[in-house]
C-alpha cells in the first residue's frame, strides 16, 4: 500500500510541476497591485485554455541599457510562449525607467496582429492610458483589442493542433504496442514466478505496470507532454503543460509613454 | 596462442567499430551545424526581403501624401533596388568579401530610409496620416526581425565554428573542407531602428 501511494504521488507531482512553474503575469516593474495581477492572469489563463494561444505579461524596473524589442523577443523565444507548432504567443513587456512598451508577437500571430495592429494598440490603447498612470486598464483594453484579433482566426486552429496532438501517429501506436507486449511479458514472468527463486508478489499487478507506463509516456513525449497529449490534463492546450515552446522572430511594436 | 590472436583481432575490430561511430557522430553534427548556419543565412535574407518588399508601399504613400522630396524618395529606390540585386546564396558563406558586399548594399538601404524618415518630418500632414504610421510601424518591426534574424546566425556561425576546430571533427573538417564561416557584423549604427534626429 505504501509503495502505491509513492507511485502515485510521483505521478501527481510530475503532471502538476509543469502548470506551476512558469507564471503567466510577472510584475517586477511593480505596476499592478496584486489583484489586478491576478485577474490578468485569470483572463490570460482562460483565453490560452480556450484558444490555446498563450499571451504573457513582463514588467521591469529598467532595462538596463537593453532594447526592449530585443527583450521582450528574448523572453518569449527563451520560454517558448505559445504553441510548439503553431507558434502562438504573445509578450508583453513593459518597462518603468525607460518608459517604453512593446509587444512581441510569435510567428503564429504575425499573421493575425501585423506590426501595424501591434503599434496602433500602443500608440491609441496603451500609451494614453499609461500616460495617466492607468496601467492596469491599458494593458486589459490592450489585451482585450488583442485577444479579438487572434482569437478571430485562431481559435479553430488552436483546436485543431489540440487534435492533431491527441492522436496517435503510426509509428507511436506500433512502440505502444510493442512495449505493452514487452511489459506484458514482464508482469507474467514475474507473477508466475518464473526463474530461478522466483519473486513472491505482494501487491496487485498494477504495481509494475503503473511505473512503466508512466516512464514510457515520458519518453514518448514530444513537447513536454506525454501521453497527455500537449496540455497536460488541461483540455485545450492552455497554460496547463506550461509554455509550449512557441516561436519570436522579432514581430511586433513598441512604443514608450 | 591463437586464441590470444583472435581476441587481438576482436579488439581492433571493435575499436575501429567504436571510432567509425564515433567519427559518423561526429561528422552528421558537422552536418547538422553547417545546415544550421545555412537557415538562418536564409532567415536574415528572408528579413531584408521583407524590408525591400515594403519600400514600393512606402513611396507611394509618401507620394501620394503631396510633393515630397524627389531626390530622397529616388535614394530610397535606387538603393533598393542595388540591394535586392545583391544575394549571397548559402555557398558564398564562407566568403568575407561576398558578406560585406551584401551588408553594404543593404546599408545603403538603410541610410536612404533612415533619411526619408528625418525629411518626413518636415510634412506633419503625412506623419498625421495612419497609412503613414502604419507604414513606419511596419519598418520597425522589419529592423526588429533583421536584428534578431542577424543575432541567431551569428549564434549558429559560432556554433558551428567552434565545432569544424574542436577535436575529432577537426579531422573530417579538414577532409571535407568545411571551413571557418565569417559572422556577419551589423553595418555601424544599424542595431537601432532609424531615429529621428532634428539636428541634420
Amino acid at each position: 500500500m505504501r509503495r502505491n501511494c509513492f507511485i502515485w504521488l510521483g505521478v501527481f507531482w510530475c503532471l502538476a510541476t509543469p502548470a506551476m512553474a512558469q507564471s503567466i503575469v510577472v510584475d517586477d516593474g511593480n505596476f499592478l497591485s496584486s489583484q489586478e495581477e491576478q485577474r490578468l492572469t485569470y483572463m490570460l489563463r482562460s483565453y490560452a485554455d480556450s484558444t490555446s494561444n498563450q499571451f504573457i505579461i513582463r514588467t521591469v524596473e529598467s532595462l538596463e541599457g537593453e532594447d526592449i524589442a530585443t527583450y521582450a523577443t528574448e523572453q518569449g523565444q527563451s520560454l517558448g510562449v505559445g504553441q510548439e507548432d503553431t507558434d502562438n504567443g504573445l509578450v508583453i513587456a513593459v518597462a518603468r525607467a525607460e518608459r517604453e512598451v512593446f509587444i512581441a508577437v510569435g510567428y503564429g500571430l504575425e499573421g493575425a496582429i501585423p506590426d501595424a495592429l501591434a503599434s496602433r494598440v500602443i500608440r491609441n490603447v496603451i500609451t494614453p492610458a499609461f500616460r495617466e498612470g492607468q496601467f492596469y486598464s491599458g494593458m486589459a483594453s490592450a489585451l482585450d483589442v488583442l485577444m479579438q484579433a487572434a482569437a478571430g482566426e485562431y481559435e479553430a486552429t488552436g483546436l485543431t493542433a489540440q487534435v492533431a496532438q491527441d492522436s496517435w501517429t503510426v509509428g507511436e501506436v506500433v512502440w505502444f504496442v510493442i512495449v505493452l507486449m514487452i511489459v506484458g511479458l514482464m508482469v507474467m514472468g514475474f507473477s508466475s514466478g518464473g526463474g530461478p527463486g522466483g519473486r513472491r508478489r505482494r501487491g496487485s499487478r498494477m504495481d509494475d505496470v503503473v511505473p512503466l507506463m508512466f516512464l514510457l509516456g515520458h519518453m514518448s513525449g514530444r513537447g513536454g507532454g506525454g501521453f497527455g497529449g500537449g496540455g497536460g490534463f488541461s483540455p485545450g492546450g492552455g497554460f496547463g503543460g506550461g509554455f509550449g515552446g512557441g516561436g519570436f522572430g522579432g514581430g511586433g511594436a513598441g512604443g514608450s509613454w | 596462442m591463437r586464441s590470444k590472436g583472435g581476441l587481438i583481432i576482436a579488439v581492433l575490430v571493435l575499436l575501429v567499430g567504436f571510432a567509425g561511430c564515433a567519427g559518423c557522430g561526429t561528422f552528421n553534427s558537422l552536418v547538422a551545424d553547417e545546415e544550421r548556419v545555412d537557415e538562418s543565412w536564409a532567415n536574415v535574407e528572408t528579413a531584408y526581403q521583407r524590408r525591400a518588399d515594403l519600400i514600393p508601399n512606402l513611396v507611394s504613400t509618401v507620394q501620394a501624401a503631396g510633393d515630397f522630396e524627389r531626390e530622397t524618395l529616388q535614394a530610397v529606390t535606387e538603393a533598393r533596388a542595388r540591394a535586392t540585386s545583391v544575394n549571397v546564396s548559402a555557398a558564398d558563406l564562407s566568403d568575407p568579401s561576398a558578406l560585406e558586399q551584401f551588408r553594404a548594399a543593404q546599408g545603403q538601404l538603410s541610410g536612404a530610409l533612415g533619411r526619408l524618415l528625418v525629411v518626413s518630418e518636415n510634412y506633419p500632414q503625412l506623419r498625421a496620416t495612419e497609412a503613414f504610421r502604419d507604414l513606419q510601424a511596419q519598418l520597425e518591426g522589419t529592423e526588429n526581425r533583421i536584428n534578431v534574424a542577424r543575432t541567431r546566425y551569428n549564434e549558429a556561425v559560432r556554433g558551428y565554428n567552434t565545432s569544424i576546430r574542436s577535436f575529432p571533427a577537426v579531422i573530417f573538417a579538414s577532409i571535407f573542407g568545411h571551413s571557418r564561416r565569417p559572422p556577419f557584423e551589423a553595418e555601424a549604427g544599424a542595431e537601432q531602428a532609424p531615429t529621428v534626429d532634428f539636428g541634420s
